[in-house]
């Protein structure tokens, strides 16, 4: 996973601005790592959003909607859906989902990517 | 309709014709305030359209306070009402004004929430935000400045949700309100007919104290007996296990514990509390090693410091603009700083510790120089695994352990709350302080119950007052701080403060944003006079009445008496009798507390 994490990381820093300062970079990946690590001992419980199986990672790409919403209602403590992030700090929530919304960028720049080379092809 | 037509027709030159369109508005607000009981709880924003209390407001609620401050316009017919004191009367401002609150009733009707009545679950909320609101904001002429109506409209809402409460229980008869409530609700009725119609001489202590918390309990434990889920945002900031509305839990507070929110176990709690309370006291996170918090917010003066205006700035040299606020009970404010800064305590410390003319510090190096100390060190690493996420210690363990530590002399009671859960007698001229507190000294429509500080019930938003606070006790210029514009510049703002709280105020001394005054007793002459207005400051914005409010002195003997009567039985806690050792020598001729 760890590996994983870094090279999400990589690939957004490669549609980073050239003024996109390396402390930047840095503190970009410690927000993720704290993000996996805070997502991993909250949100994956019996049932609920798995980090990894059989040491595959399978935590789901969730879209920007759904991330939004679930931002919003979690903001709000909501109690019906994901109690336990009426425990988390709000920075804790942030930081789960700055993990959450970097990943889905990396994979969409992933997408991205494939797409440029099959045009150029 | 019948009020526009008034508006339309009546000679608005004249006193008589002033004085039908004030007749109106007076028939009108008591039938808005018949169904008060839904129209605040399904749409409070929109509602602001209908009987909002000040023209603009610049909001920055709960749930948002991510988000830059709303402007929010409000209308309807306190504006309206408050609009015939002017000298110059247009009728077409009024009938904007009476307009735009029609035309916010429609959003009412087209409110996708109201489908969720279909259900009993929104009933119970809504009528605990109705009960609440009978505490906090209905018996202070918090949205009606006719003071003479406060009573009768009250009395109104009362009876009138009678209809409200049978119609329920007829629809719903798997969860109905039990004889109980509606035996204590009707007992309620008798007592506010019982009372004089002058909302002075209401007994707002006894109102509360017997029927609205009460009712306000067993509306709470039929929420948890029946189950009861909102899918309403709205709900979410009060807690549904507390049984009164005097209640440290009441509120979803602010989050002390910080990275070790996940952390139950007593004993690891007592670990972070502790390693809180050295660094609390360790000048270590000083640049020069020499200043702690506990310098300016000293434990046993209740996280305050009594005996200076404004502390030493970082330099020894010069002053800080503000007095140093109370610690006790900061968590349930949602906004911190006197100017709505921040929104978390870790960011509030922060900040502190690393502002030039504070501390001074240094984030990098206050990590290092506290891992430089054995102990610090072996329990942080210790505290690590209860982080998840977070790889090594930093600058977030240390914010969240302080934080920690000093919250924990936030959940103490006083003998206010004792008297309202019944487990004690308050004194009678704590009583008449209180219901003056209430009404005629208008202190409880921005120290709001039961924190009696700036949060709007139900713990939707910080109040920022405007009033007029001078520069010098000879009020010859008004304070030259403009506080809450610095961090959201508007007219509305300038000069602009959160409201703070009157617990503990007897021991909190000095008051106001710059510590401007040294007594109780100077605060509430201030008040008396009608803020910087009515001391002859020019405040263009105050949001407090320029007039005298009138108050005997037997009056202010008695606010004093209750604002007495809510200080907390805190149990202080000595200083650590010394400081982590650091492998660094320099480090270890700090001080406990630091030296200035």
């Amino acid at each position: 996973m760890q590996r994983s994490i870094n090279r999400d990381i990589d690939t957004v820093m490669k549609y980073a601005p050239d003024s996109f300062p390396a402390d930047n970079k840095a503190e970009l990946q410690t927000t993720y790592h704290r993000g996996y690590g805070l997502y991993k001992a909250t949100c994956t419980g019996a049932g609920c959003h798995g980090a990894s199986d059989h040491g595959r990672d399978t935590i789901p790409f969730f879209n920007l909607l759904q991330l939004d919403n679930y931002e919003a209602s979690a903001k709000k403590h909501d109690p019906e859906n994901h109690a336990v992030t009426a425990k988390l700090s709000p920075d804790q929530l942030s930081d789960i989902l700055s993990f959450l919304f970097l990943r889905t960028l990396s994979r969409q720049v992933v997408a991205q990517q494939a797409k440029d080379k099959t045009e150029k092809k | 309709m019948r009020l526009l037509d008034e508006i339309q027709t009546a000679p608005i030159s004249t006193d008589a014709g002033l004085e039908s369109i004030r007749k109106e508005i007076a028939a009108t607000r008591l039938k808005l305030k018949a169904i008060d009981f839904w129209l605040r709880y399904l749409e409070p924003i929109d509602y602001k359209k209908i009987n909002g209390p000040l023209p603009v407001e610049w909001e920055t609620e709960v749930f948002e306070k991510w988000e830059k401050p709303y402007k929010r316009e409000a209308a309807g017919l306190t504006l309206a009402e408050l609009y015939l004191d002017e000298e110059m009367i247009e009728r077409d401002t009024l009938l904007k004004l009476i307009q735009l609150s029609i035309d916010a009733t429609k959003i009412f009707t087209a409110d996708s929430i109201t489908r969720h009545l279909a259900t009993p679950d929104h009933f119970f909320f809504a009528n605990r935000l109705f009960l609440m609101n009978l505490a906090t904001v209905y018996t202070t002429g918090f949205e009606c400045p006719n003071t003479e109506n406060v009573i009768p409209e009250l009395h109104n809402m009362i009876s009138e949700v009678k209809m409200i409460y049978a119609c329920f229980n007829k629809s719903f008869s798997a969860t109905p309100l039990p004889d109980a409530y509606l035996g204590l609700h009707e007992n309620m009725l008798a007592f506010v007919t019982a009372q004089p119609q002058d909302f002075a001489q209401f007994d707002h202590f006894t109102f509360i104290k017997d029927y609205v918390n009460p009712l306000f309990a067993l509306n709470q434990q039929l929420i948890q007996r029946y189950k009861v889920v909102s899918r309403s945002f709205n709900d979410y900031s009060i807690n549904n296990n507390a049984l009164s509305i005097f209640d440290k839990s009441f509120y979803r507070m602010q989050h002390p514990k910080g990275v070790y929110s996940l952390v139950e176990d007593p004993t690891v709690l007592n670990e972070i509390d502790r390693i809180g309370k050295l660094l609390f006291y360790d000048p270590i996170l000083s640049t020069n090693n020499m200043r702690s918090c506990a310098s300016c917010h000293i434990p046993k003066q209740y996280f305050t410091d009594t005996t200076a205006q404004t502390a030493l700035q970082f330099d020894r040299q010069q002053r800080l603009p503000r007095n140093t606020p109370s610690l006790v009970n900061v968590i349930y404010n949602h906004l911190l700083m006197l100017d709505g800064k921040h929104i978390s305590l870790q960011a509030q410390a922060k900040d502190v510790i690393s502002n030039l003319i504070e501390m001074a510090g240094n984030e990098k190096e206050i990590v290092a120089k506290v891992l430089s100390c054995k102990e610090y060190k072996t329990a942080f690493k210790k505290l690590l695994k209860y982080t998840p996420g977070e790889t090594e210690v930093s600058n977030r363990h240390i914010l969240s352990a302080i934080t920690f530590y000093y919250s924990k002399f936030s959940y103490s009671v006083a003998p206010f709350d004792e008297a309202m859960h019944k487990q004690q007698q308050l004194d009678e001229q704590s009583k008449t302080g209180f219901n003056l507190f209430m009404s005629k000294a208008e202190c409880g429509t921005c120290h709001f119950v039961p924190f009696f500080n700036g949060v709007k019930p139900p713990y939707v938003g910080s109040e920022f007052e405007v009033i007029g606070v001078p520069a010098d006790t000879n009020f010859s210029r008004i304070s030259p701080d403009s506080g809450r514009y610095k961090i959201h510049p508007a007219s509305e703002t300038l000069n602009a403060f959160r409201t703070g709280t009157v617990r503990n105020i007897e021991h909190t001394k000095p008051y106001m944003h710059n510590g401007i005054f040294n007594s109780l007793e100077a605060v509430l002459e201030f008040y008396n006079a009608g803020g910087g207005q009515g001391r002859g400051l020019d405040v263009a914005n105050q949001t407090l009445s320029g007039d005298s409010l009138h108050l005997t002195a037997d009056e202010k003997i008695a606010l004093i008496a209750f604002m007495q009567s809510l200080n907390e039985k805190i149990t202080f806690e000595n200083p650590p009798p010394r400081l982590p050792v650091s492998s660094n020598e320099t480090l270890n001729t700090r001080k406990v507390a630091g030296e200035y």
